[in-house]
């Protein structure tokens, strides 16, 4: 662990946990959780010291554990989920642990499946919320906050996303790249296909700003989809790689609407307007795949992305604007290779405009801003967690 | 671990195929290490080249060898072997038929004096275990490479064959059959152990196997029948072999008094 301080974008501490962090990190009260490779859900205070470790165990025999991917079957790839004080986090062997907020074990639950979609709280009428997953043979499991099974509903496809619960409706996103809605009551809705697994959150936020909700998908075939909570595609914003983590969206040039920011496997981070057109981009050494993190300092928006380059990006939440032509004394001077006569559109275009970067050791998975400050989280690949200050 | 490399190629260790005139043919032998694929059509002989050199290797070099057959049941090959005049007295023969034995059979090969020959019979553990629920995260190809692993690691593994890749894929039900064979042949790889998989090809020998494995394959030894008038004659031929310059022609492919013989390499026998 190590604290010095400088301008820009600030290493605060960091700490190597010893194994790969296999899943996005979440936030406690002291703290952030996450999964890892060997199996352990830890949790991280923000002074930099692991506060706990729980080691998940599932019962197994000896021959079923031959059946076993030995490397990779105890991972957590599931996002935990933090919710009234506590912990919600599902295996790749199919079971959902529920943690206190000191990482003892309140109850586990058994599904028989892979889970690696965050969990979701679901509203139930005139009762308590239930918890739902998702699970690799097509199930969404429904439990009560005590982990007794209530019903699963049978998709019948291998479910890679959150469940998302938005005005009575449910949506999961499966790893054949539909899209399927259907009612509490599990009664199908709709589907929607897209060309390419769907293992970021879905996320759904007031796009336009005129109170209608909208559905933002990422997909591994490149497009994020906007659709209606009825499945009617708004529009669809192409990158040129896989998108793996959820959008975040933010007033940023206007007050109407919410503008989108974006990573993709094209290595770039998108800002994209309401409408779904491209307001800038900016082009990192390889893929993003942490959702960038935005922070308001001093008045003005930052956006700070981590990519699997190993760096961290600050940039300007406005973006730059690069005139394509050159104003000259007696006029306007078309620049070299440039020939359009005059200027009335197209003058230029908006930019990304980058601040600061820092450099880290590994591929950057996860970015989370810690709430009421300007500091920000970062989680490795290779399992070393930072703390950054934006100074 | 990547493969070590050499500073003179005297230096390259080979495995012999213990075929008498094919290892001629390839430099004394296959490169240890090296994945090659036995491919022939139905009734070639395939299982038989490739227990042969499991069999030999035990005697000579008292080599550790383990023979994964999917669906062959084990006292299936050990009468067909017995039959081709092969004395099992001579190794420590251990049948794996049921997982809950692995650790013991470890400590057997651990205690043995001799070459060791492990046949597990996949079929036979399919028959014990029926309870086990198979997805993504379970499955029969982590079943082989976590038998494979463990011999090696807490013991000792030097060859393998598997019978067949063919029946593997039936099992596991591979989505993406070149991404999933590439992850299994570095697996190999990684252990440094010589392995020999089975491919079964169409009796018109139009192709070797279905997913690509002849191009992920570090050599291909095809074997097939061919027709002279009334009689039928098993030939063989070095398709590819990586790290080593062979003779490509086709050999007609003998098995007399427990030995093979490859033999009139380029020429027709019958003539």
């Amino acid at each position: 662990m190590f604290s010095h301080k400088k301008k820009g974008l600030a290493k605060e501490w960091s700490l190597d946990v010893q194994t790969d962090i296999t899943s996005q990190c979440s936030f406690v009260e002291k703290g952030i959780v996450f999964g890892t490779q060997s199996g352990k859900i830890v949790c991280v205070n923000f002074q930099g010291q692991i506060q706990w470790s729980f080691e998940t165990n599932p019962h197994l025999g000896k021959e079923e554990s031959l059946f076993l991917d030995q490397e990779n079957s105890s991972s957590i790839v599931c996002t935990p989920l933090v919710h009234a004080d506590f912990i919600y986090v599902g295996t790749e062997l199919g079971e959902i642990y529920c943690l206190s907020a000191d990482g003892s074990q309140i109850w586990k639950q058994k599904v028989e499946s892979a889970i690696r979609g965050t969990p979701s709280i679901i509203p139930q009428e005139g009762g308590e919320p239930a918890i739902a997953v998702g699970t690799i043979d097509g199930v969404v499991h429904f439990l009560d906050l005590k982990g007794k099974k209530m019903k699963a509903i049978k998709i019948h496809t291998p479910i890679t996303s959150n469940i998302l619960y938005v005005d009575g409706k449910i949506f999961v996103g499966c790893e054949d790249g539909k899209v399927i809605a259907f009612n509490t009551k599990g009664l199908h809705l709709w589907t929607y296909q897209t060309k390419g697994q769907i293992t970021a959150d879905l996320t759904s936020c007031e796009l336009f700003g005129d109170g209608e909700k909208i559905l933002l998908i990422a997909s591994h075939d490149n497009y994020l989809y906007a659709l209606t909570l009825d499945g009617e595609l708004k529009w669809k914003f192409e990158t040129k790689g896989s998108l793996i983590s959820a959008p975040i969206t933010a007033h940023l040039s206007s007050d109407q609407g919410k503008d989108i920011l974006l990573g993709s496997c094209d290595n770039n981070v998108y800002c994209i307007s309401p409408q779904g057109e491209k307001i800038w981009s900016y082009e990192t050494d390889f893929w993003v795949t942490a959702p960038p993190v935005l922070i308001d300092k001093d008045g003005f928006f930052r956006i700070v992305a981590g990519s699997y380059d190993q760096k961290m990006y600050v940039l300007d939440g406005q973006g730059d604007f690069n005139l394509s032509f050159m104003p000259g004394l007696s006029g306007i001077i078309n620049q070299t290779g440039y020939s359009s006569l005059m200027t009335s559109r197209d003058v230029g275009e908006d930019t990304a405009k980058k601040l600061a970067e820092e450099e880290t050791q590994g591929h950057i998975t996860s970015c989370r801003k810690i709430p009421d400050s300007e500091k920000i989280l970062v989680t490795t690949k290779q399992g070393i967690v930072y703390e950054f200050e934006l100074r | 671990m990547a493969e070590p490399i050499v500073k003179k190629k005297d230096e390259i260790i080979r495995i012999k195929t213990h075929i008498s005139g094919f290892d001629e043919a390839l430099q004394g032998g296959i490169p240890r290490g090296h994945i090659t694929l036995i491919a022939g059509s139905a009734g070639t002989m395939k299982s038989s080249v490739s227990f042969n050199i499991l069999y030999n290797e035990a005697i000579e070099n008292k080599r550790t060898g383990l023979y994964l057959s999917m669906e062959q049941s084990y006292s299936s090959i050990i009468n067909h072997m017995i039959n081709m005049d092969y004395d099992f007295t001579k190794v420590n023969l251990i049948v794996l038929r049921d997982l809950s034995t692995l650790a013991k059979d470890i400590r057997n090969i651990n205690a043995s004096t001799t070459g060791n020959i492990i046949i597990a019979d996949v079929g036979c553990i399919r028959k014990e275990i029926k309870d086990v629920k198979l997805d993504e995260n379970r499955s029969w190809l982590n079943v082989m490479k976590n038998i494979v692993k463990k011999i090696k690691l807490e013991s000792k593994l030097d060859l393998f064959v598997l019978d067949s890749l063919s029946a593997l894929h039936v099992l596991s039900k591979f989505n993406n059959p070149r991404i999933e064979l590439f992850y299994v042949f570095e697996f190999l790889r990684d252990l440094n152990i010589t392995s020999y998989m089975i491919t079964e090809t169409p009796l018109d020998g139009s192709k070797i196997g279905d997913f690509n494995e002849d191009f992920l394959s570090d050599g291909i030894i095809y074997i097939h029948l061919a027709s002279y008038r009334r009689k039928q004659i098993r030939e063989i031929q070095v398709k590819k072999m990586r790290t080593t310059s062979c003779n490509h022609d086709t050999f007609s492919l003998d098995f007399r008094n427990g030995k093979f013989y490859a033999e009139y390499g380029g020429q027709n026998p019958l003539m």
